[in-house]
């Protein structure tokens, strides 16, 4: 299946990586650049004492899939609407538009001027841009929906309704769920950079901040690692889903 | 002669991009006779000329400008059910197994399956034992099975099939040849279109050869017996003759 991530290559990542973490830890000398596992271990207990390690990882993490789970069901039913009205030219030219030249940081900075100190904003940030994304990408799908389809059922059927919904509500959503695998890691990227400038309501953005402020090296990559681990296993536990429900699908 | 199905005086044409009309069909005839019935009719015409509208229009899926289409001489538009329509590329939907894709008609039609029905047509169809394998892991040759196998099961009386073994090699093709025939034995009457008459000639009882801008029929050649060699003859020598 092609989006299953490689046994073999996954278990190199990992033979490499405990490779290079021993050899920071017995053979480099203390330094302030590259820091040491007992470093980054030192780090996670100063965040998980001083502030609140936990709480703001759940709070970027349900930022993210709550947002990405409640689009699902808005694109479920963009596509029960267009099954029934056909998607207009004007429509389709807005919603591309939006989706691929408005740059998403300027909503985000209209979000923190219209919301200032509103304790959902990053949520209300990542809906946005998530549902632009999203439907421009399913109009794309529809456009590109093989005409056969429709024309073989339709001549069983002779029901244009019930044929285009078989056809979008069922087929593709596959292409939903692909759609928002595919921005998976751009939305986590938006969401640190959002909550690094809202730093007041936490998430992994604030502690990149913190870091910042204390200009240590060592808080910044534990941050970051650990961010680089929840995305990793967020799209490896996504693609399997994906694989589960749609065999037949890829995502693009 | 009784008419069992006949299009009459059909016009249509298409206004492109650019403002230009089209004129694909013009008062275009095509009849079908009771003898006809549970016959194999191939449809030659180049590439683009109009083919797929034809067949479209035909089997009650696209609307024309103009002309009446009846069946046992009567309006056909009140027994559509009874025309299918096989598109160029492979139709069954990948998001169902081969299975759910012949029972789809049904389950759309909001009616119970007709369990032997579908087993029936599957059996045919040469699908047996691949019920539960999804259409994207097979080949062309075999989705045109369950293509076929899908509107089988609606008991058609007329398929009009659209280069349905373009792309598909000479083996399968052969296999997918002597499936048409066994169809056609059932009493089921299949209109075949292709641009390439090699693929047809071997198994048709009639051939009309078509030209183009607008679409309409050049010669009609009657092949009911005879071995391909032979059959080639027939038009050959017809074509030279004209």
């Amino acid at each position: 299946m092609k989006n299953k991530l490689n046994l073999k290559s996954t278990s190199k990542i990992f033979i490499g990586f405990v490779i290079i973490i021993s050899a920071v830890e017995f053979l480099l000398p203390v330094n302030p650049y590259i820091p040491k596992l007992s470093t980054f271990i030192q780090s996670l207990d100063f965040f998980y004492n001083n502030y609140s390690l936990t709480e703001n990882i759940l709070i970027s993490i349900s930022t993210v899939y709550a947002s990405m789970f409640i689009v699902f069901f808005v694109g479920k039913i963009l596509l029960s609407i267009h099954a029934v009205k056909q998607v207009g030219k004007s429509y389709s030219y807005i919603s591309k538009m939006l989706a691929n030249s408005v740059p998403s940081i300027i909503i985000g900075f209209l979000i923190i001027i219209w919301m200032p100190g509103f304790s959902l904003s990053s949520f209300i940030f990542l809906l946005t841009v998530l549902i632009i994304q999203v439907n421009s990408d399913i109009i794309l799908s529809i456009e590109k929906v093989p005409v056969e389809y429709y024309d073989s059922l339709q001549s069983q059927i002779h029901n244009d309704k019930v044929v285009k919904h078989e056809i979008y509500s069922n087929g593709l959503k596959s292409n939903l769920l692909g759609s928002l695998i595919k921005n998976h890691k751009y939305i986590w990227t938006l969401l640190i950079f959002f909550e690094f400038a809202n730093a007041l309501h936490g998430g992994f953005g604030s502690l990149v901040k913190l870091s910042l402020d204390y200009w240590n090296t060592s808080y910044l990559l534990t941050v970051l690692s650990l961010v680089i681990i929840v995305v990793f296993l967020g799209d490896y536990l996504l693609r399997a889903i994906f694989n589960r429900l749609f065999p037949w699908g890829e995502v693009k | 002669m009784k008419k069992y199905f006949l299009a009459e005086n059909i016009s249509k044409s298409f206004i492109s991009e650019l403002g230009i009309t089209k004129r694909i069909l013009d008062n275009f005839t095509f009849e079908i006779s009771d003898e006809e019935k549970g016959t194999i009719i191939g449809i030659v015409a180049t590439f683009g000329s109009g083919k797929s509208t034809l067949l479209k229009i035909l089997s009650g899926i696209e609307k024309y400008d103009s002309g009446t289409i009846s069946y046992k001489e009567k309006s056909f538009s009140t027994e559509l059910s009874k025309f299918v329509y096989i598109p160029k590329n492979p139709s069954s939907l990948p998001w169902y197994n081969v299975y759910q894709n012949v029972e789809l008609p049904y389950k759309l039609k909001k009616l119970k399956s007709d369990k032997f029905k579908i087993s029936e047509v599957i059996s045919l169809c040469g699908l047996e034992g691949y019920e539960e394998h999804f259409p994207h892991q097979k080949s062309k040759g075999f989705r045109f099975r369950i293509s076929l196998a899908r509107c089988l099961t609606q008991s058609p009386e007329i398929i009009f099939m659209d280069e349905p073994f373009r792309d598909i090699n000479d083996e399968t093709k052969s296999e997918l040849q002597e499936l048409l025939v066994k169809i056609k034995h059932q009493g089921i009457t299949i209109v075949y279109a292709t641009s390439n008459i090699n693929d047809v000639i071997k198994i048709a009882d009639s051939i009309y050869l078509m030209s183009s801008n607008p679409l309409s029929i050049n010669k009609k050649f009657n092949l009911t017996a005879g071995s391909e060699k032979e059959k080639f003859n027939v038009v050959a020598e017809s074509l030279i003759n004209s």
